[in-house]
């Protein structure tokens, strides 16, 4: 897994420490950037809520970037997606998360397909889950269905 | 009681649908809302692959199960008014 910031050869102290600063601050950013986005899918109602993310104005303020620097950036928010999912907890749900992915993803213009359903745990419950994938590789940026316990609804 | 007994009533094709478990899992991306029918309403959302009137539904439910004739009549009548009430069923043109 790429992490945000890479320290190679010929790289000084100074900038080791930068990058060992930098990581937490990308991180705390994006958890901030996580519990907004939470707080707002709480408190926009459902059909806005939908047309926001179906239209996605966001797209608006995508940045044109090279292939491989979009592949870079798109590795440092896997990263950052994977790094949320495993430490979220308080103001925090899979749907924000996936969100808050999309909208950085769709920023750099990134191919990504926010998928919809509803999972169930081993005792019977079912719940809804959110999840986002690169819709050409299929490879997850946030944790799925665990196959076998869940049905997928939708996706965008 | 329902307004129009006779006529067809069909899913509403927007409403995405899966089954889990043996229910039926719906998500209305107009409201953004999630359901999860019961087995009942499992039966009625699949037999409503094609437009059947509420009559035919409860000839359907009571031919193939064996259940009170009053008990399918009352959770036929609860699932329609309930599901026409959130835009899960329509009534077919």
């Amino acid at each position: 897994m790429p992490g945000l910031l890479h320290s190679g050869p010929g790289v000084g102290p100074l900038a080791v420490g930068a990058v060992k600063l930098l990581r937490p601050l990308a991180y705390g950013l994006f958890a901030g950037f996580d519990h907004l986005i939470w707080v707002l899918v709480k408190v926009i109602p459902g059909p806005r809520l939908m047309a926001l993310v179906r239209r996605r104005p966001w797209i608006r303020l995508q940045l044109v970037l090279a292939a491989p620097c979009q592949r870079h950036w798109q590795g440092r928010i896997r990263w950052l997606l994977a790094l949320r999912c495993h430490r979220a907890g308080w103001a925090s749900s899979c749907l924000s998360r996936s969100l808050a992915g999309r909208i950085l993803l769709d920023l750099i213009a990134a191919p990504n397909a926010l998928h919809l359903g509803m999972g169930q745990f081993d005792d019977g419950r079912k719940v809804p889950h959110a999840w986002l994938s690169d819709p050409a590789t299929g490879r997850l940026f946030t944790p799925g269905l665990t196959p076998g316990f869940g049905a997928e609804l939708a996706s965008f | 009681m329902l307004k129009r007994p006779a006529m067809p009533y069909h899913r509403n094709p927007a409403v995405y649908a899966a089954e889990l478990d043996g229910e039926v899992c719906l998500f209305d991306p107009v409201t953004a809302a999630y359901f999860n029918l019961n087995s009942t309403g499992s039966t009625i959302w699949n037999l409503l692959e094609t437009p059947l009137t509420y009559d035919e539904i409860l000839g359907v439910l009571l031919a193939t199960y064996p259940v009170e004739d009053q008990m399918c009549r009352d959770q036929c009548l609860d699932f329609f008014t309930q599901a026409l009430e959130l835009g899960l069923l329509q009534l077919a043109p």
